[in-house]
């Protein structure tokens, strides 16, 4: 009888936990708000959904950080409020993103998460044409070139704001260029039968000449072959500029592929086939590679203790890639998920203040980020504090050959399989022939 | 007793190999979670030069690490229960009984196993948001049971075909019902099978990403995956403050077990039928 009653109770007991736990793991406190899509406030606030992927240790999170909250200081931003949601990494972001289009619960402000979803958002009807705005304030349409604005339209309509010009070039350490007894050239190699010369001298001095890598996207090396092709003949130009190639079989590209399969086999460290960005930025900080091709951003961490040694950075000079080459893409803007006019109005306005005159130049300050405008002419003081930077401004402009990127202008699978293929034209198990071969297939399947 | 001499220092040997293969890893990311962002990339097996603790701030600083190990333990532990429940009855029947849809069953369970996560995170999204689930932890645990349900199914399965079906007779000989051959005799004989399920679902749902990525939108219901990726990013990983995150989210279940193996190796071997 006793047994049974402890039975009954110890059951009574179990379910009551059960529910209660369940109770407690789907409650959602008050302030807890995904309402992707809803109206303004009727108090005059608007709230607006952001998916911010500049957290954590993203090199933009600080001044997204101050962009958020100074824009809610504005005459236009005082009575906007931002419920964010976080999400770590691009590639976590852009996986969720594109979940968010198909099920057309975009947030109210899309950030650009480096691929280009412009069009598939488009198509989708979820984003907002952002045309009758840009008409609208013709101030604010003169900020940004025809090639930036065209690089986010879809059949004809603005669909996203861009917000920066990516760019890369070549650093290289003044002490080893020293040390080798090679001259750095003011602005470029002339060609790259020079640049050639210079890795034979690099290697006779002991000197590793180049940084390159083949794991996750193989950012490094695609620079280089980015600029082997672009600067080959106008044919090659052509394809660099050209969005989602599907034929890589081309004697420009395969000519760039002989060549980096060189130079992944004689000019490079050992690590590099299969190696990660990182342990190759290590390198560079550490003065054990001569050149290393990268973007803007990289120059914070010449200062950086934690990652370069003291004084690193005034040993680091700058050249565009032989030949002039210098990589130049307009950036796919954020965009407009708000289906509800007033908070499209607000979405709108904060886009204006993110692409101020002002704010690119406390984009490029804070992170590196290059001004998306021509209009934008870079403090002398800001030159003064960062004369890397200046530098970096002053060099774009001696460019004979500007091309896109990989990342920007080729398929997804094709980046993909680009890496996964890098290390078997490294260790000559494939022929550059059949490397391109493989490029082309992976984008035919498109 | 001349070939079990020969055969000590033998096993002895594999011994250390195996306790190598185990501790190795997690020593290097202890080691590294002292070194500088130069010291892990320059040289990976160096010791750090100056050890201190800055890397464990920053893993503070950076992510809301102890939300998201607490969330990652109750949802892993709940899951756990709930798989094991369902698959400990469903392969026991399956196992035992012939019944007219067992082998249809058989094969919608194994079929479910083919399922790529993607191919159902779109219509899993919309019924969560649908049922006011979304970003919450039940919801997490729901996919978690379910997901976990078919391979611990075949586990359990093929550990149920091993246990002799006369020690049921013989309890049903002695009076005992269905419900009671099952409780009292045949479940204690299928712990070490229990434990096998219970080991693999907790190694798939403590590193889950994509589901505990599309599935939530704040810090309540998101698990310790998320939160290591707050140290990663494009030209900016902080490889110290990752390693100090995953110390400080593996050490407190490294503890537990230390403190708590006598209970669960004695759980384990413990039958219900008495030598």
């Amino acid at each position: 009888m006793r047994s049974k009653a402890i039975k009954k109770l110890t059951a009574l007991l179990l379910a009551g936990t059960t529910a209660a736990m369940a109770a407690g793991c789907s409650a959602k406190p008050e302030d807890a708000a995904t309402d992707f899509g809803g109206n303004g406030g009727g108090d005059g606030t608007v709230t607006l959904n952001v998916i911010n992927y500049h957290v954590g240790t993203d090199y933009a999170a600080d001044y997204y950080s101050y962009l958020f909250d100074s824009f809610t200081k504005t005459e236009e931003g005082k009575n906007v409020r931002f419920n964010f949601e976080e999400i770590p990494t691009t590639d976590a972001f852009n996986q969720k993103i594109k979940l968010l289009i198909s099920s057309g619960t975009l947030p109210d402000i899309v950030l650009n998460g480096g691929n280009n979803i412009i069009e598939i958002a488009a198509r989708s009807g979820k984003v907002a044409d952002l045309t009758p705005y840009f008409d609208a304030d013709p101030e604010w349409k003169a900020l940004f070139d025809e090639r930036s604005l065209e690089f986010n339209t879809v059949d004809g309509k603005i669909y996203g704001v861009p917000v920066s010009k990516e760019i890369s070039y070549v650093y290289y350490n003044k002490d080893l260029f020293k040390k080798a007894g090679i001259t750095p050239p003011e602005t470029a190699f002339e060609t790259w039968e020079e640049f050639f010369d210079a890795c034979e001298k690099f290697k006779a001095a002991g000197i590793t000449p180049l940084g390159m890598d083949t794991a996750d996207s193989g950012w490094l090396s695609n620079l280089w072959f980015s600029a082997l092709i672009a600067t080959q003949n106008a044919n090659g130009e052509k394809w660099m500029n050209t969005a989602y190639p599907t034929d890589y079989e081309t004697p420009e590209v395969i000519g760039a592929a002989k060549k980096l399969q060189k130079m992944l086999a004689e000019y490079t460290t050992a690590d590099a086939a299969g190696g990660k960005y990182d342990p190759m930025a290590t390198h560079f900080f550490n003065g054990e590679v001569a050149m290393f091709p990268n973007g803007p951003w990289m120059i914070p961490d010449f200062k950086n203790t934690e990652k370069a040694p003291e004084g690193f950075y005034d040993k680091v000079g700058i050249m565009l890639m032989p030949k002039y080459g210098m990589s130049l893409v307009p950036t796919p803007g954020d965009m407009v998920g708000a289906s509800d006019p007033t908070k499209i109005k607000a979405a709108v306005a904060f886009l204006k203040y993110e692409t101020t005159v002002e704010n690119q130049i406390k984009a490029l300050e804070m992170t590196g980020l290059q001004p998306v405008s021509p209009q934008v002419i870079v403090p002398a003081e800001l030159k003064a504090n960062d004369p890397l930077m200046a530098e970096v401004l002053d060099i774009g402009a001696k460019a004979k050959t500007t091309y896109g990127q990989n990342q920007a202008y080729w398929y997804q699978n094709v980046i993909d399989a680009f890496s996964v293929i890098l290390p078997d034209l490294a260790y000559y198990n494939i022929t550059p022939e059949e490397f391109c071969a493989k490029l082309s297939e992976a984008a035919r399947k498109n | 007793m001349k070939s079990k001499k020969k055969r000590t220092p033998f096993i002895h040997f594999l011994m250390l190999v195996t306790v190598f293969i185990s501790l190795a890893p997690i020593t290097w990311v202890f080691i590294s979670s002292f070194k500088t962002y130069s010291e892990i990339n320059s040289s990976a097996l160096s010791l750090p030069a100056s050890p201190s603790f800055k890397n464990y701030a920053a893993a503070f600083k950076y992510a809301p690490i102890l939300k998201y190990f607490l969330n990652s333990a109750v949802i892993v532990g709940i899951s756990i229960f709930i798989t094991a429940a369902i698959v400990s009855m469903c392969a026991y029947v399956t196992s035992r009984f012939r019944f007219k849809l067992k082998p249809v069953i058989i094969a919608l369970i194994a079929a479910s196993l083919l399922l790529p996560a993607q191919s159902v995170s779109q219509p899993l999204f919309s019924i969560f948001t649908a049922l006011n689930i979304f970003d919450t932890k039940i919801g997490l645990i729901l996919v978690y049971s379910a997901m976990g349900i078919p391979m611990s199914f075949f586990v359990m399965f093929s550990y149920y075909m091993t246990i002799p079906a006369e020690i049921e007779e013989a309890a049903y000989i002695d009076g005992a019902g269905f419900f009671r051959t099952f409780a009292t005799v045949v479940l204690p004989l299928a712990k070490p099978g229990l434990a096998t399920t219970a080991i693999l679902q907790f190694i798939n749902i403590w590193n889950e990403f994509y589901f505990a990525l599309i599935l939530t939108s704040g810090d309540r219901a998101r698990t310790v995956p998320i939160a290591l990726n707050y140290y990663m990013s494009t030209f900016a990983n902080n490889y110290s403050a990752l390693f100090a995150a995953v110390i400080l989210t593996v050490a407190p279940t490294i503890l537990f077990f230390i403190t708590m193996q006598k209970q669960v190796i004695d759980s384990l071997t413990s039958g219900a039928v008495k030598g």
